[in-house]
């Protein structure tokens, strides 16, 4: 059951969320003290007795107090108890399962098809997850083949749902054009074949490399292109050629190329993704992509999930030690704004947990304040299989997604065959919501979760999930965002003026 | 009141988040959307400036106070005042090294792509228009409240194929309450069919009958989600009355009927009372009806004195809707038998269903939301007003009359 909680600033100002009015409070330090007393089985009226007339009362940490100022406390404190401030809210129901018919449905109107073009790659990253840091299926040089991958596109688009048009085909790697014939032939396959029935666009991901020798072909097709880069020199410096040698000034060399030679193209269609690590900080990658490029990467933290038990305190030095704190500084977040991870997590908590952010019109004129209602949930934020999208490897097995273990397969393609089961998959993904629902129950923040089930270590029996909050640490997540907007009240104001708008 | 220890003479006030607040020149008003307490000051300057900075975006309803404004008897009484209604508190800056912040009460609504399940619940069909000599002098009651169409023109029918558009745009909705009304509904030539139609998707239906129009036959057309409303106007024929009487000693659910009475004056408002006691009618409501003579009935019936307002003692979410919807009108509207399509009938059309769709129209309302978001705080003079969120969204009356303060509050 979730409980009202308090918590208090770095600062030290107090506050409280009560879930069941899904509503913040600050609030006088007595009023914690009471709510703690009482839950801990106290007597408030009972020790309020017991209190000498005209004594000023220590009631560390909270401060000295005199007895008149506590009996009006407790007056507050009851008015917000009959106003429900501290009941516990319906849980949310996390018992739904998932159908085979709407992995079916799913099927029909998937988003995106990501072909891992080539398991070979011309990078050795110190953090790739294929390297002895991750606990993977060992890689070789296998390429996709190509008659399978236009077999598993006709599967695909034969079941399409007609009103669903658009489907984008990406091309992952390894280092996707060290397969450039793969992609070609496949984007002249779909563009001859299937237009104008549907409509494709392409993306890529690439290490840069090769971008030079195809730049023509793909700004042709309008590829969107991510270059993977973390930085300047020193930032990069853990994307390293097969030689050991730093990639930097090579992958930089191209991206130059394709600046200066299709600058309207590279405007629009190239964006950059950075891994964060302690050789790098949001704030100077910002800094280098804005001087250099005037584009704002998509930052994500360096992978933990899936680590290999047995080099976890290396992993942890190598690339977790000593990461700069710059980010917090109130310019950088002004300036990256929802970009920055601080930022987004406060216009998530105003989203959920404020009480004043509404889905639409109608939920805001409908009685009632219950948060949750009483459907059943899936456990976890996983996307449902070819929900949004289906990752295929070189070596035939069909996953959920790129970042997802290959011991999560969910189908082969096997002899030419696409072989998708969806009552085995429905059974597999319900055996994993089983596995972390007890978890999940016990998350406070299980209606606004971030956390798919395949990074909860699943596999062991034992799941644990990096982003589960229990009572304390959810006090000290709203802690540290208030503590933040204390520090910075424009910043507050700015993402209720602006977060919630449509992007322009 | 405070801590003991020695004070470095700096404290925060703050105000509560359900808590909401109004001010103009001279007033100020505090409304705690849980025990439904106000707090009203007037002509006090020094509080009305406390009020106004707690109430300014960039405060977020804290604000520091010395010691010395703290030992001034005004602003002691009105602190003390808003502790005693659980309003707000006083904190002392030694508790912290910071200024303490409150979460705005300000509603947001997020950006979401176009659904018509979020922005629909009720459509109001007129089958048809034009005259009915008995109820004539109502002409007026259309820009009012629901009420059919009246014209001195020919009768003009919808065409069912407006109806079999509609029903196949909202296809998949959950149950819509559609409201039918026409000066002549049992007359409309397509009448079993568009029953048909409309009775599908789970809606609700609420059929409008002039009282004088009562036919008892008319009800097998009905299913279990079809309600009568019957619009009792005046002076009421000695004949209709009768029809009244034997509709309702035939009809099994007339305890469902609504009766909507309308009424220009106090007379017809007593005689109204009269024959709900007579006839014993449960589901009653009354409409005034102004026909640019009866101000004053108004004046004494219809417009909100302050207990009234204070009386009607909304809760946050009501308030918070008032600051961006008009909930009178919001995922409403009304079609004509020409295909014109209103968010309000006092505004201009939003379009018409032989150029566009209602998903269109209602689309293009969603976004600019002239109707649906007519609130008092963009309007003279409620935009003065302290009593602004606490009063009932704007009404057609107040559209009609050009005039949107039916109340005898004193703008101070």
């Amino acid at each position: 059951m979730k409980k009202t909680l308090t918590f208090k600033t770095l600062r030290g100002n107090n506050y409280l969320y009560s879930p069941a009015k899904n509503q913040f409070l600050l609030c006088h330090p007595i009023i914690p003290f009471l709510f703690l007393f009482e839950r801990n089985g106290g007597d408030i009226d009972a020790w309020i007795s017991s209190v000498q007339k005209n004594k000023i009362i220590d009631l560390p940490p909270y401060g000295l107090f005199p007895l008149t100022e506590i009996r009006h406390q407790r007056k507050k404190y009851r008015f917000l108890k009959k106003h429900h401030y501290f009941d516990s809210p319906p849980e949310i129901n996390l018992n739904s399962k998932l159908s085979p018919e709407r992995i079916i449905d799913n099927i029909t109107t998937i988003k995106q098809v990501i072909f891992e073009t080539t398991e070979d790659c011309n990078l050795s990253c110190t953090y790739c997850t294929y390297s002895k840091f991750y606990i993977n299926k060992q890689r070789g040089k296998k390429k996709f083949n190509i008659p399978d991958a236009k077999k598993t596109l006709e599967y695909i688009l034969n079941k399409r749902n007609p009103d669903h048009k658009e489907l984008m085909i990406s091309f992952y790697g390894g280092e996707p054009l060290k397969n450039f014939p793969f992609i070609k032939e496949i984007v002249e396959f779909l563009e001859s074949g299937y237009k104008p029935t549907f409509s494709f666009k392409y993306n890529l991901t690439t290490n840069g490399l090769l971008l030079n020798r195809y730049a023509s072909f793909l700004s042709k097709y309008s590829f969107d292109i991510s270059i993977s880069l973390d930085g300047d020199e020193k930032a990069n410096s853990f994307r390293r050629l097969k030689n050991d040698k730093p990639s930097f000034t090579h992958v930089i060399r191209n991206t130059d190329y394709l600046k200066a030679n299709y600058p309207e193209y590279f405007d629009e269609k190239v964006s950059f993704i950075t891994v964060l690590h302690n050789k790098n900080s949001q704030a100077e990658v910002h800094r280098f992509f804005q001087s250099r490029y005037g584009k704002v990467p998509m930052v994500s933290g360096i992978n933990t999930s899936n680590v290999n038990e047995q080099f976890r305190e290396e992993f942890k030095q190598t690339f977790l030690s000593g990461i700069s704190r710059d980010d917090q500084a109130p310019d950088h977040m002004h300036e990256m704004f929802l970009r920055h991870p601080v930022v987004r997590e406060i216009a998530d908590t105003l989203e959920k947990y404020s009480g004043f952010v509404y889905r639409s019109p109608r939920q805001l004129l409908a009685r009632g304040s219950h948060r949750f209602d009483a459907k059943s949930y899936l456990p976890s934020a996983t996307c449902l299989p070819f929900s949004i999208r289906v990752f295929l490897a070189a070596d035939g097995s069909i996953l959920p997604c790129e970042h997802i273990s290959r011991i999560f397969e969910i189908g082969q393609i096997k002899n030419h065959e696409v072989i998708i089961d969806p009552d085995a998959i429905a059974r597999d993904f319900n055996h994993y919501f089983e596995k972390i629902r007890p978890l999940c129950e016990r998350c406070y923040r299980a209606d606004n979760c971030k956390e798919c089930v395949f990074n909860t270590r699943i596999e062991t029996g034992d799941p644990f999930c990096e982003y589960f909050l229990d009572e304390t640490s959810f006090a000290r997540y709203f802690s540290q965002q208030f503590s933040t907007i204390e520090l910075d009240y424009p910043l507050y104001l700015r993402i209720i003026d602006d977060a919630f708008r449509e992007e322009k | 009141m405070l801590s003991g220890k020695k004070n470095k003479k700096v404290y925060y006030l703050s105000l509560d988040p359900y808590v909401h607040g109004a001010i103009s020149d001279s007033q100020a008003l505090l409304y705690n959307t849980l025990n439904k307490k106000v707090l009203t000051i007037r002509n006090d300057i020094g509080i009305i400036t406390i009020i106004s900075r707690l109430l300014q975006r960039e405060n977020g309803g804290v604000i520091p106070v010395t010691e010395e404004e703290l030992n001034l008897p005004a602003t002691k009484k009105f602190i003390k005042e808003i502790r005693h209604h659980f309003m707000g508190d006083i904190f002392s800056s030694e508790w912290s090294g910071i200024k303490p912040i409150n979460i705005l009460p300000q509603p947001i609504i997020k950006f979401a792509p176009f659904s018509l399940k979020d922005n629909l619940h009720e459509i109001t069909l007129h089958i048809n228009e034009g005259p009915d000599p008995l109820i004539q002098s109502y002409q007026n009651a259309f820009y009012q409240f629901l009420f059919p169409k009246l014209t001195t023109g020919k009768i003009r029918e919808m065409d069912l194929t407006i109806v079999r558009s509609l029903i196949k745009e909202f296809e998949g909705l959950p149950g819509l309450i559609i409201n039918i009304l026409g000066p002549s509904i049992s007359s409309y030539p397509q009448i079993v069919e568009l029953f048909k139609l409309l009775q599908k998707n789970r809606n609700h239906l609420k059929i409008f009958f002039p009282l004088h129009q009562i036919d008892p036959d008319f009800t097998r057309h009905f299913n279990q989600k079809t309600k009568l409303s019957l619009l009792v106007t005046y002076p009421i024929r000695s004949e209709d009355f009768q029809k009244l009487i034997l509709f309702l000693h035939e009809n099994k659910d007339w305890k469902t009927m609504e009766f909507i009475f309308i009424v220009r004056d106090p007379d017809e408002f007593e005689q109204s009372q009269k024959i709900i006691a007579q006839l014993g009618l449960e589901r009653v409501s009354f409409k005034p009806f102004f026909n640019g003579h009866n101000l004053s009935f108004f004046k004494t019936h219809v417009f909100m004195t302050e207990s009234d307002i204070l009386n009607s003692k909304p809760d946050q979410k009501q308030v918070l809707s008032r600051y961006l919807l008009n909930d009178n009108d919001f995922g409403k509207i009304t079609l004509l038998p020409d295909g014109s399509v209103y968010a309000n009938v006092n505004d201009p059309a939003l379009g018409n269903l032989e150029e566009t769709t209602v998903t269109d129209l209602i689309k293009r309302e969603s976004e600019t939301r002239a109707s649906w978001s007519r609130i008092r705080m963009n309007h003279e003079p409620c935009k003065h007003c302290v009593y602004h969120f606490l009063c009932p969204p704007v009404s057609n009356y107040e559209i009609f009359l050009k005039k949107f303060n039916l109340c005898h509050i004193e703008i101070a």
